[in-house]
């Protein structure tokens, strides 16, 4: 053990001496967290804007269970612009939507059918949304595309001249029940109920349809429907200026920093091999394990250092609070834990500096691009092929086990998948780096 | 008992046989010159010697404590690699240090014995600075030091004064000379003849993986040296005569007077190499 905490601090130390590797370890990642934090501050406070559009992936909860709600799941899910999963409880679609699986849930309180019998009278039939706050776009998307139909819904409603006058008749039901509305209210909106009926009769006449309503801008004045965010997680407000647009970008940002510390060091086992202090090393009666033992920990230190670097610059300057600080640090082991095995497979790629860095930098940036540290998941989830691979990058379970504790609000259980994803891919890195490794370098 | 007793150790990489069938016994206390062009498998036995390549066929067995392929077996060994094998992001001190971590030396030990050979070295006032700001020859003689820091019985140094200034040089010769004033055996592998003859108590001639002779300076010049040059010079003009015997040959030549100078040129190892390869050691 001495001699793998010897070697470690001598790795230690020559990476202290090189300035362009603590660049990319510390200070470009650094970087990246705090630019894209902003970056994504802007995009968010002047709305989505009008990207490419896909189809957002979404969990629904039907509480209502009414006539209308059913109808209402329906027209969403015939949507072209929505990919619905139905959930039985609100307890489940929250936990795809933090798991990341979903960008949204949507859930249709109780209620919705009963104030959906009128567009006059109360409150305006309602949804509630929870989004992923990593996906401000989608979110965005989302309440447009809510509105969008739910206006569908009251227009259908108006051009069906019977339902008009049902609902005209329901209105008035319930305005002559209701005791409590003031009379002059009252009064008005009788006779508004009344011209309803009457203008349900002049359409049937002038034979209106549905295109001349939604080419007109009536309805306008109305809400057909009121969409509600609700946080995804108790502790919070979702989506209210609480979750910090750094609470995503500092995440990212320490990937970047830890895959920088797995290339530095993958690198510089070739380096002992060109130098020749391989040899020095192997001369020594020091075992093999050991050699490697020694650059896993100097990994393991630095990606740890990475990231409480820039976990307390995130807390400090950037308001970036993790709710459960035990399960950042579980998260923060396995992540580094698999981006040791990264780093020793990293080091048997190439036979040169030159080529281990080239193919080494190549094979992180994938990983990062298909692991959504680059382009955000739901482009790369659109293309199956991508999305098997994002599955299987280490940067997509590491940005999902680090989320998951800093804002995402994991339970253990939640935290498990992504620690041993993470491990198992570590372990399984290792060991064949390790092996390559070892045939190399056998006497 | 040896320190090094090597036995018909072969080493072939794909078709190219590098090392062939090579003997070979280096006692305790002695400095044993390795001499061969490059390309000679001078590198190929000693890294089989030292456990860093196993042999394809033969038997090593390092100062009877066994095959060096065991770790602990190498634990009495120093070698200071051909290709400098030191961290030039480090300074000479941090280096050495490093290696003598390596061997469990203690915190005190290891810059006890830092100190010691920095001096040896002639680094001292080098010792803040990193490997990298070095010439050449001080990066041999830390190369070398590395080599030293567990106070190894057996040290073999692989071309120790390959691309260094004359300055550097003769400071590797001192050092050598030193160390086998301590009474440690030495295997000094060169390609320079001169060295070879300067600093060898026994010479290895090797060649395309064969030895091919074995012995002291003298014995290796009396047996394959051919013979020595008398030069005679006198008013008339300078007479010279091929030799097996020089001394007899000049004592003949000096009875008939009038000489005003004498010199003998008796032939060296590069003659030796010469006679036993048809070829000459420089390429
Ligand atoms: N790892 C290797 N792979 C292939 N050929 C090698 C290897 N090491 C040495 N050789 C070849 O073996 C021969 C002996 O090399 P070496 O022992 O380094 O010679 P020397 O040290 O005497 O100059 C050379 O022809 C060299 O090219
Ligand atoms: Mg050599």
């Amino acid at each position: 053990m001495k001699a793998v905490v010897s070697m470690a601090m001598k790795d230690l130390r020559l990476l202290l001496m090189d300035k362009g590797g603590l660049f990319f370890i510390f200070f470009f990642p650094l970087m990246y967290a705090i630019f894209f934090g902003y970056i994504s501050a802007a995009m968010s406070g002047g709305g989505g804007g009008d990207g490419p559009v896909a189809s957002i992936r979404v969990a629904i909860v039907d509480e209502d269970g009414t006539e209308a709600s059913q109808e209402f799941v329906a027209l969403l899910e015939d949507a072209e612009e929505l990919n619905i999963e139905r959930f039985d409880s609100r307890d489940a679609a929250k936990a795809v939507v933090q798991e990341g699986k979903r960008a949204a849930m949507i859930v249709v309180p109780a209620g919705f059918g009963e104030r959906g019998q009128s567009f006059f009278i109360g409150d305006p039939p309602t949804v509630q949304v929870a989004a992923d706050p990593s996906r401000t776009a989608e979110k965005g998307m989302l309440q447009g595309i809510l509105m969008k139909y739910g206006a569908q819904r009251m227009q259908s409603s108006f051009t069906d001249t019977k339902a008009m006058r049902d609902n005209a008749a329901q209105a008035m039901q319930t305005l002559n029940d209701d005791a409590d509305t003031p009379p002059m209210v009252r009064l008005a909106l009788q006779g508004f109920l009344g011209s309803l009926s009457q203008l349900a009769d002049q359409l049937d006449e002038a034979n209106v349809t549905e295109e001349d309503i939604q080419n007109s801008d009536a309805g306008a004045g109305f809400e057909p429907l009121k969409v509600e965010s609700i946080p995804l997680l108790e502790s919070n407000d979702g989506d209210g200026p609480e979750m910090s647009p750094f609470a995503i970008s500092f995440p990212q940002g320490i990937i970047w920093g830890i895959m920088g510390a797995a290339a530095g060091f993958g690198i510089s086992l070739v380096t002992e091999r060109t130098h020749g202090t391989m040899i020095r090393l192997r001369l020594a009666p020091v075992t093999q394990g050991q050699i490697l033992g020694g650059k896993a920990l100097a990994c393991f230190v630095t990606t740890i250092a990475v990231a409480v670097t820039l976990l307390v610059i995130g807390r400090l300057a950037f308001g970036v609070t993790p709710q459960s600080p035990l399960l950042l640090a579980v998260a923060i082991v396995c992540v580094a834990a698999c981006f040791v095995g990264v780093m020793m497979l990293l080091s048997v790629i190439g036979r040169t500096e030159a080529s281990a860095s080239g193919i080494g930098w190549a094979a992180l940036v994938v990983m990062a691009m298909v692991g959504g540290g680059m382009i955000p998941l739901m482009f790369i989830e659109k293309i199956p092929f991508l999305a098997m691979l994002s599955s299987v990058s280490p940067v997509k379970w590491s940005i999902l086990a680090i989320e998951g504790a800093v804002w995402r609000g994991f339970t253990p259980g939640q935290m498990l998948l992504p620690c041993v994803v993470l491990l198992g891919v570590g372990a399984g890195a290792f060991a064949l780096g390790a092996t390559i490794f070892c045939r190399t370098e056998r006497a | 008992m040896s320190a090094l007793d090597i036995r018909d150790v072969r080493k072939s990489f794909g078709a190219l046989c590098a090392v062939d069938g090579l003997s070979l016994k280096v006692e305790q206390g002695e400095v044993l010159g390795f001499l061969g062009p490059n390309g000679a498998g001078k590198t190929t036995t000693i890294s089989m010697a030292v456990g860093l390549l196993a042999p394809d066929a033969g038997e090593i067995n390092l100062g009877g404590a066994g095959s060096p392929t065991t770790p602990g077996v190498r634990r009495g060994v120093g070698v200071a690699p051909q290709s400098l094998a030191i961290y030039d992001e480090l300074t000479a001190d941090q280096n050495l240090r490093f290696f003598g971590s390596l061997y469990g030396l203690s915190s005190n030990d290891r810059k006890r014995r830092a100190d010691e050979l920095l001096e040896f070295a002639g680094l001292s006032d080098r010792r803040g600075d990193r490997a990298k700001t070095f010439s050449g020859g001080m990066k041999r003689r830390l190369n070398l030091a590395a080599a030293l820091m567990h106070e190894p019985q057996l040290i073999l140094l692989d071309e120790p004064s390959v691309g260094v200034d004359p300055q550097s040089r003769n400071a590797i010769f001192e050092m050598v000379e030193q160390l086998r004033g301590e009474g440690r055996t030495i295997v000094y592998t060169t390609h320079y003849m001169e060295e070879a003859q300067r600093l060898c108590d026994r010479v290895a001639v090797i060649d395309r993986g064969k030895l091919l002779a074995l012995g002291s300076v003298d014995e290796l010049i009396g047996a394959h040296g051919g013979q020595s040059l008398v030069t005679v010079r006198r008013a008339a003009g300078e007479e010279q005569v091929q030799s097996d015997d020089p001394a007899r040959d000049l004592a003949k030549l000096m009875q008939s007077g009038d000489v005003l100078e004498v010199r003998v040129e008796r032939p060296s190892l590069e003659a030796v190499f010469l006679n036993l390869t048809g070829r000459s050691l420089r390429d």
